[in-house]
């Protein structure tokens, strides 16, 4: 190493190296710009993976139904018209038929009831079985409610 | 014997171009994922403000009315009702809707449908019908978004097809924003 380094020329070594160092500093920079612009697509494509609205919508139908329609023959908290019996099972099947047809989401829905045998109002809970599926996300949840 | 003379400039030169052959990737590679991200960007918040309107629209101003939304679905689009709440009052905000003289000056279009499930011949069908026609009709070719809300109705309204029961029903409410 003694002959090398007495043959070459060392006045330009702080430039070698200044140029070595500035391009470090391009390459991390190059590595934040690159992956700035992935993070924002990926977040913006996982909150439109995310089925919140979804979810949220069918979610409050089904317990607005299940809360304040007639699942049995005997008539719950009276609402005129709305309050035969059926309906609110049909209602439900709406919303199964169109969040399968329209949205590609399997929607299903049971329901129990807890202590109201025979149904009384206000003797009991109605237990609630919720599930969401589109593929992507799954939801599930048991509600109770006061009948 | 070989002379080792240049050994260092060789290394040197190695590193160096290994180096700006990375820099040269990642900077290519950084600026062609950039315009896929953006439209994702201004989609996702296109679809939340629309799905943050049809809620508010479907929301009643108190516990024994119905809303606008349920209203304007039982009754039929009158007068373009659908269009004057959607997109006046709620999508553009009041100012700027106040400005505007014109509704085709608007930069986004919403066209509505509505879906229904009734059953035809024993079998489920679902169909739909258009509840607001759009300003500009829709080329094809612009990015959009569809935002969706079911609503109960209490039976078949003035304008809806034959086909829907005439029974308390939930439909669903479709609405494709697209910037034109």
């Amino acid at each position: 190493m003694e002959g090398l380094s007495e043959r070459m020329k060392e006045e330009g070594q702080w430039i070698v190296l200044m140029g070595f160092l500035v391009s470090i500093g391009i390459f991390f920079l190059a590595l934040i710009l690159n992956q700035s612009t992935i993070v924002g697509q990926t977040t913006a494509e996982g909150v439109l993976e995310f089925p919140k609205n979804d979810v949220q919508d069918v979610r409050a139908q089904i317990l607005d139904l299940t809360r304040n329609y007639s699942v049995w023959v005997n008539p719950g908290p009276a609402v005129p018209d709305w309050d035969a019996p059926g309906h609110h099972i049909r209602m439900v099947e709406d919303i199964e038929n169109l969040s399968l047809n329209r949205k590609s989401a399997l929607v299903r829905y049971e329901i129990g009831c807890w202590e109201c045998d025979p149904p009384q109002p206000g003797s009991g809970y109605r237990i609630v079985k919720l599930h969401y599926n589109n593929g992507v996300f799954e939801y599930d949840e048991s509600a109770n409610i006061k009948y | 014997m070989v002379n080792t003379s240049g050994q260092l400039y060789t290394m040197e030169g190695l590193s160096a171009g290994v180096i700006m052959i990375l820099t040269a990737y990642l900077v290519l590679g950084s600026t062609s994922v950039y315009t896929p991200g953006d439209t994702h960007i201004t989609d996702m918040q296109l679809e939340q403000v629309g799905a943050d309107v049809l809620k508010i629209m479907d929301t009643p101003a108190n516990l024994t009315t119905t809303s606008e939304l349920e209203r304007i679905v039982a009754t039929g689009n009158i007068d373009g009702r659908f269009h004057q709440l959607f997109w006046e009052t709620y999508l553009m905000s009041g100012e700027i809707a106040a400005q505007k003289t014109t509704r085709t000056g608007s930069s986004i279009i919403t066209n509505a449908m509505v879906y229904y499930h009734s059953t035809v011949d024993g079998r489920p069908v679902v169909k739909g019908y258009q509840l607001s026609t759009p300003v500009i009709p829709y080329s094809g070719s612009e990015p959009g978004v569809k935002v969706t809300r079911y609503v109960k109705v209490p039976g078949r309204g003035p304008g809806m097809p034959a086909e829907v029961e005439d029974r308390p029903q939930i439909v669903l409410v479709e609405v494709f924003l697209w910037k034109a």
